[in-house]
């Protein structure tokens, strides 16, 4: 039955056809499945979510059998992108859009593992490291990644580890935060775009509300963000996904309070392998008790570390980036069945 | 004892009474029976008379104002400079201090309870150092208690000018693979470095009052702001002629409010600074870095101890004119000496500096200075890293008494003296009515060495998170 169905959604649509999906359930914004909702889609763009809905004048229905879900943001990461100006002290202009490596295998697998958008990053070797781009997994252009934003945030590197240079500074984080005092709000278009900081400890997250002081933020915390992840109450927030060696109770009770002191949780895979991102929330589901805000991690809160609030939501107006599971995500016995960017089946589950 | 470690989890932030036999104002006065009522923070009352019901009281202990350090590096570690310029007027090591490190809390279980925290002296210029309050800053730790960690109370209260080697080793001239091949690579380049600066802020500030269009520098406005006597200039200044540079330079910028730091051979010259009227905030005499000045001698001087130029056993024979010089051991001492001795050679310039330039340190010199006229306060540079607590500020002092310096003398050294020349004498420093409750119960006399601090308040607040009482 599956296969008949995969059939039927794999056949291209003509974009400007409106068609109404019909899914088993939807998974809302509430992380809850709701059972009989439809979504119809239009060039690309969500149209209208819930249930009973009508098809659309000149547009089709097409019955799922599975369950709908927005998919997957990667809120930040280094794989498939390789952009860095290490001979410079400060490189604001920089695009990660244009390191991108669309011929990397890491995009295959973003699909295989229902993440249909990330956020990427330039390398954070220099303090004023470039602009993200946001890339959807899948394009029209033949299914290769399309970059649906190239200055989605201004990314601000204050690890001392990567940014440290002895031929041309700075040394450490009072250089980099002159640094940025001097340089950071007059990058050109910072003031709309805002900024994705990576910060380790305390100082760097203090230092860098100061000089960011009225721009659009977030932060991509490493480190040990149990040492000092209590300033961060109300801001958004992009943890590591763990690794193999990472898992244990403290890096969970991290999460825990990060969650109950009120900062915004999203996951990014760094340099690890997407499939991930979704283990990392539904640990943190676990961990919180909060099913709701663990899907927002990888989906509608992941995209809002990238500064976006039209992607990674089931909701009229969001970007048609929807994957066909088995089960609720979250479900460790859900498997992914289809996906879809930009309202066109970019692959099946074979 | 083991009562007051019983109700200590009990006591709140509210209001407290203490009582102790023996009260030390911190100006050098001793109360005996003494009862400090705390309110708000802020002591309310200080009165003399019977321990009254429900007040905190041991039998035999004494009060004191928390101690001061006037020259630490907690929380500041080496990386709080920037040096690709040698000139950093305008950072502020508050800006990067770990203001959770855990030497705040070993610095409060030893009686601390305010600091002046020094930028390193890796540039002629350093920055600003900041005063904090050991305990009551925000917790950024998700694990750690409320209220745990400093708490800035002043974060320009002075700047960090460095006249030692430090500023100037390591640097070379030759090639430009590393930001190290600067200026400056001598004292006299030191020198030259800081007249330049500070000159060309005096020139920035005069184009201002004369209305010409000057772009903001936050560096001239701290070196402006010196000038003036807005910011206190601390001088890191080790040997006797660092100490007169600095006092020339004084004259030459017109810096109203200079202090010397660390001032090892300040001793030697303290005519000049009494005369001056230049404080003198010392460094530890005595921790893990000059523990080595005292006792370990460099490579270097190991390898000549085994080795000795011939020239050099021949002259002295039995003679009395090297006898502060080496002493030839045989190989196989060599050998052990290597394997225990600590290597400088490894060390950054801040180590090396600090060892080579305190070849005549000594644990008399807060009693010299005194003797002098020269106002001496105590550091405890990075001593409260340790978790032992023997290099503490409290030990400081106690090494000052040991050789020759009066036990109230010692102590209002550390609060009094301290607090004023912090520019905090009207807030903390003395148990007097209005000042903030920083206050150490102590077991003993403090400066006895079996003595510890059995209660600590910090703005009224006791200090439950530290292991004071085991």
């Amino acid at each position: 039955m599956i296969s008949t169905i995969l059939l039927v959604i794999a056949c291209p649509a003509p974009q400007e056809t409106p068609t109404l999906l019909r899914p088993v359930a939807v998974v809302g914004e509430d992380g809850a499945l709701h059972e009989g909702w439809e979504v119809v889609i239009r060039d690309g763009i969500i149209q209208a979510v819930g249930p009973e809905l009508k098809t659309p004048p000149g547009g089709r229905s097409v019955r799922l059998g599975g369950i709908l879900a927005p998919g997957f943001v990667d809120a930040w990461s280094w794989s498939g992108c390789d952009a860095a100006a290490e001979s410079l002290r400060l490189s604001p202009a920089l695009l990660a859009a244009e390191g991108v490596d669309v011929d990397s295998d890491v995009w295959e697998d973003r699909l295989k593992a229902g993440v249909t958008t990330v956020q990427l990053l330039p390398r954070p070797t220099n303090t004023l490291s470039g602009w993200a781009a946001i890339a959807a997994s899948s394009g029209p252009d033949d299914g290769a990644p399309q970059i649906v934003e190239s200055r989605s945030r201004q990314a601000v590197s204050l690890i001392p580890g990567r940014i440290a240079d002895d031929r041309k500074g700075p040394l450490g984080l009072p250089g980099a935060l002159d640094d940025l005092a001097e340089n950071l709000q007059a990058v050109d278009g910072v003031g709309d775009a805002g900024v994705l900081a990576l910060v380790e400890d305390a100082a760097g997250v203090d230092g860098f509300r100061s000089v960011a002081a009225g721009l659009p933020r977030a932060f991509v915390a490493l480190g040990d963000p149990g040492v000092y992840g209590g300033i961060l109450a109300g801001d958004l927030v992009a943890l590591p996904v763990p690794g193999d060696s990472d898992w244990n109770p403290r890096g969970l009770e991290v999460w825990r309070r990060l969650h109950e002191g009120g900062a915004w949780i999203a996951f990014g895979t760094g340099n690890r392998s997407p499939e991930r991102l979704r283990f990392a929330a539904m640990a943190f589901s676990r961990a919180t008790g909060d099913p709701a805000a663990a899907l927002a991690s990888i989906t509608s809160t992941a995209a809002a570390v990238a500064g976006r609030s039209d992607i990674g939501r089931i909701a009229p107006g969001a970007r048609a980036d929807l994957v066909l599971w088995t089960a609720h995500p979250l479900d460790a016995s859900a498997r992914i069945i289809g996906v879809m960017t930009g309202g066109r089946m970019t692959q099946a589950n074979r | 004892m083991n009562s007051l470690l019983l109700f200590l989890p009990l006591l709140q932030a509210g209001d407290l009474v203490l009582a102790a036999d023996r009260l030390h104002v911190g100006d050098g006065r001793v109360v005996e029976n003494a009862i400090v009522e705390i309110a708000g923070g802020r002591i309310a009352r200080v009165s003399t008379g019977s321990p009254p019901s429900g007040s905190i009281h041991v039998s035999g202990a004494h009060i004191t104002p928390g101690l001061v350090d006037t020259f630490s590096f907690m929380g500041v570690g080496s990386a709080t400079v920037e040096e690709s310029r040698e000139v950093t007027a305008a950072q502020r090591v508050s800006d990067t201090a770990n203001l959770a490190d855990p030497a705040f809390a070993r610095a409060v279980a030893q009686g601390v309870t305010a600091a002046y925290l020094s930028p390193d002296s890796l540039n002629v210029i350093g920055g600003l150092g900041a005063v904090v309050k050991t305990s009551g800053g925000r917790v950024p730790d998700l694990f750690a208690p409320q209220g745990s960690g400093a708490r800035v109370v002043d974060s320009a209260a002075a700047l960090k000018i460095t006249l030692s080697s430090d500023s100037s080793s390591g640097n070379h001239t030759g090639h430009r693979r590393s930001l190290h091949g600067r200026r400056p690579t001598t004292r006299m380049g030191t020198t030259w470095v800081l007249r330049n600066a500070f000159h060309k802020a005096a020139g920035w500030a005069a184009a201002g009052r004369a209305g010409e269009a000057v772009p903001a520098h936050p560096d001239y406005e701290v070196l402006v702001a010196a000038m003036e006597g807005r910011i206190p200039v601390r001088v890191q200044a080790r040997r006797t002629h660092d100490v007169q540079t600095a006092l020339r330079l004084q004259k030459e910028f017109g810096w109203p409010r200079m202090v010397v730091e660390e001032g090892t051979e300040a001793y030697l010259c303290a005519h000049l600074l009494a005369e001056a009227g230049i404080p003198v905030a010392s460094g530890p005499v005595f921790d893990d870095i000059t523990r080595s000045i005292a006792a370990g001698p460099s490579l270097d001087e190991l390898r000549f101890m085994a080795d000795p130029p011939a020239v050099c056993c021949e002259d002295r024979g039995d003679d009395h004119e090297h006898d502060g010089g080496f002493i030839p051991v045989d190989s196989f001492a060599f050998d052990l000496l290597l394997l225990t001795a600590p290597r400088y050679e490894s060390a950054s310039g801040f180590l090396r500096g600090r060892r080579t330039e305190a070849r005549k340190a000594t644990p008399a010199l807060a009693r010299l200075l005194d003797e002098a006229g020269v106002v001496h306060t105590f550091g405890a540079g990075e001593g409260h890293q340790a978790v032992d607590g023997e290099s503490s500020l409290i030990h400081q002092a106690r090494i000052a008494v040991r050789n020759g310096l009066d036990p109230d003398t010692a102590l209002r050294m550390a609060t009094h003296d301290a607090a004023r020349l912090l520019g905090q004498g009207d807030r903390f420093g003395l148990v007097r009515f209005g000042y903030d409750a920083d206050l150490v119960l102590w077991s003993g006399p403090p400066m006895s060495a079996s003595s510890k601090p059995l209660l600590v308040l910090v703005d009224g607040k006791p200090v439950t998170d530290i292991q004071l009482v085991k």
